[in-house]
């Protein structure tokens, strides 16, 4: 493997933690693949004159994009901390945010054109979810959503998702393949750290996105912070209006968010922003704690598969048992202030 | 004039594991049969048809067995068409010869508009409709929650991480829609004395009238029709990767109390950085 591309998505000059993310797990199948790293930025607008360095086709050599890099210092910096060998800046001839296929999937692509990589991984994101699989059909590649990416036994790299309900894996190894492959990661992986500077280079593509699409405004979302929240507690069909606080109030307790299930937001106990499953809210969690939840495919598809199941349920075969790691058998009425006191005495 | 181009729903039925289509919970009761984006894709589909005075026309790609309940279900709710391509050539194919198929079925019936759900429940890789919108050259958006029509154009509410966007987007468009937003607890409506004549029909009224329409039959296609040669498609098996079944995670660590539980997740590092 020549060439690893990893897309960075950044808030105020500074990579996402997501893409950092990304850049780790790129920074680690590149070392064991004796692969280039690459981190790929969009920038929005042209640059000067001449800091222009011609057409695509041209990759300026080590030290020819330095106003790029000056000007972007802070990002580069910390690209290259966490393990970037070089860091290609792509300029857009519109708009790059949001992050999306309509803004920054044509530039992507034009890189992915230039540098031939043979893989692509893109951060857990919505604008991944939005860019992954079109990048990939524009390249003819495989595109492989939220794998973990394992060492196979003779050393190759796996790519392995679960799939109906976590009772099956689809597993792709990149040996086995004869074309690209473009992943988007899931949530949760540590970011890496880099030896070296990395080396600058800058497309000047001018690639236009897909000014059809049109942002009008943008509502914040009180839901966003299920996201990336470590710990997250999960309200099921057995909590009632009744012990809803408690398990709020449990929420609390652990430094976590509260979620619930889509049956428990159909009856208007917990808000719909707050809803965990399959076309809704997706968490990934260290540690889920779910009170009175069966634990059905369309509630845990959209946890984290490397998340550690707390399952509280008064019926000691509940579906969810099967898929925990720690449990206790219980009326939440019950278990939860016990579990609260517990913290608490803990505390004092 | 030249009737508006219909519009397209993308659907599969849910899948309990490989090859075992889920079956409903009960006759009433089909939602086990689409997932909840594809419920909530056909939900979209059905009214922006109606807001776009046009039809609907349901693909699926796949066996009869499997995917005719998915579509009977579909003209059920309110689709004037259901085409089924016969999948018998395309085997364990990949995310793209799939999109290939759809891509074709979609030019064969001229639609400007396709909705789809954002990810399935069993694979859930929610590939299909950028990758169809790639082929057709169409613009596309994924994590739709809400959707209207002005003009020619579609205003969509996207769910971001931190954020709802909306934007504006001219036909054509490929639709990538999560499920219907969750519905509160019914609360009864007023009676309503004066009816207006141009309010819509009551929903019992709709269905009475569905039920005394024949229900079209579930058009059948094969890659000939649509143009596609299946060798050109079949290589795209090798990167669908191998299916594993997986051991369960085997019986959780049970407490018997409160202080246990909490002890064992303080003793696996689980706790930490609360205010507990």
């Amino acid at each position: 493997m020549a060439c690893v591309l990893v897309h960075i998505e950044a808030d105020d000059d500074q990579p996402t933690p997501a893409s950092l993310a990304a850049l780790g797990e790129g920074r680690r199948v590149a070392t064991s693949s004796g692969a280039t790293l690459y981190a790929c930025v969009v920038l929005a607008g042209e640059l000067p004159d001449k800091n222009k360095l011609g057409h695509a086709s041209t990759i300026p050599p080590f030290g020819a994009a330095d106003t790029a890099a000056s000007a972007n210092e802070a990002l580069v910096t910390a690209l290259g901390v966490h393990g970037a060998d070089k860091v290609v800046f792509v300029t857009a001839a519109g708009a790059v945010r949001p992050v999306m296929w309509s803004t920054v999937g044509a530039p992507i692509a034009a890189a992915c054109t230039h540098l031939r990589p043979a893989l692509v991984l893109l951060p857990a994101s919505a604008g991944s979810h939005d860019v992954g699989a079109r990048l990939a059909t524009r390249m003819g590649a495989a595109y492989v959503d939220s794998p973990v990416v394992e060492q196979g036994p003779r050393g190759e790299i796996v790519l392995s998702r679960p799939v109906y309900g976590g009772g099956w894996r689809r597993r792709t190894s990149l040996d086995d393949l004869d074309r690209a492959v473009v992943v988007t990661l899931p949530p949760g992986r540590r970011p890496a750290r880099g030896a070296d500077e990395a080396e600058v280079l800058l497309l000047e593509m001018r690639t236009p996105g897909d000014s059809r699409v049109r942002l009008i405004d943008e509502k914040s979302d009180d839901g966003a912070a299920l996201t990336s929240a470590r710990v997250v507690v999960a309200a099921g069909g057995g909590v009632n209006a009744a012990s809803w606080p408690m398990v709020a109030e449990l929420a609390k307790a652990l430094g976590g968010e509260l979620g619930a299930t889509r049956s428990l937001c159909a009856r208007g106990i917990a808000p719909p922003t707050r809803e965990i499953g399959v076309g809704a809210r997706h968490v990934s969690p260290m540690l889920y704690v779910v009170c009175g939840a069966s634990g059905s495919a369309a509630h845990l598809g959209a946890v984290s598969h490397e998340a550690e199941i707390v399952a509280i349920d008064r019926d000691p075969d509940a579906p969810i048992f099967k898929l925990a790691s720690y449990g206790i058998v219980g009326a939440i009425e019950d278990v939860v202030p016990q579990l609260l006191e517990q913290l608490r005495a803990e505390a004092r | 004039m030249a009737a508006p181009a219909p519009v397209v729903v993308l659907l599969r039925r849910l899948q309990a594991r490989p090859g075992a289509p889920n079956a409903p919970s009960s006759n009433q009761d089909e939602t086990d049969v689409l997932g909840r984006c594809e419920g909530g894709a056909l939900a979209a589909a059905i009214s922006l048809a109606a807001r776009l005075e046009t039809t609907v026309v349901a693909i699926a790609v796949g066996p009869a067995r499997r995917e005719d309940r998915v579509l009977a279900m579909a003209l059920r709710a309110g689709c004037t068409r259901a085409v089924r391509i016969d999948d018998s050539q395309l085997g364990d194919v990949d995310y793209l010869g799939l999109a290939q198929v759809l891509a074709a079925a979609i030019k064969h019936v001229g639609a400007r508009t396709v909705l789809c759900g954002d990810r399935s429940q069993d694979e859930g890789a929610g590939a299909i409709g950028p990758a169809v919108a790639e082929l057709l050259d169409w613009s596309h958006l994924t994590g739709v929650v809400r959707h209207a029509v002005e003009g020619n154009e579609v205003v969509v509410v996207r769910q971001a991480d931190t954020a709802h966007q909306r934007f504006r987007i001219p036909l054509p468009v490929v639709l990538c829609v999560t499920a219907p937003p969750v519905q509160g607890p019914a609360v009864p409506e007023p009676e309503r004395k004066d009816e207006d004549e141009d309010a819509p029909e009551p929903a019992a009224k709709r269905a009475r009238k569905r039920a005394r329409t024949p229900v079209p039959t579930i058009e059948e296609l094969d890659l000939a029709d649509l143009g596609i040669d299946a060798r050109a498609v079949a290589p795209r098996r090798t990167s669908a990767g191998k299916l594993r079944a997986v051991r369960g995670r085997g019986s959780p660590m049970m407490s018997t109390s409160a202080s246990d539980l909490v002890a064992r997740l303080r003793a696996d590092r689980l706790l930490g950085g609360s205010d507990s």
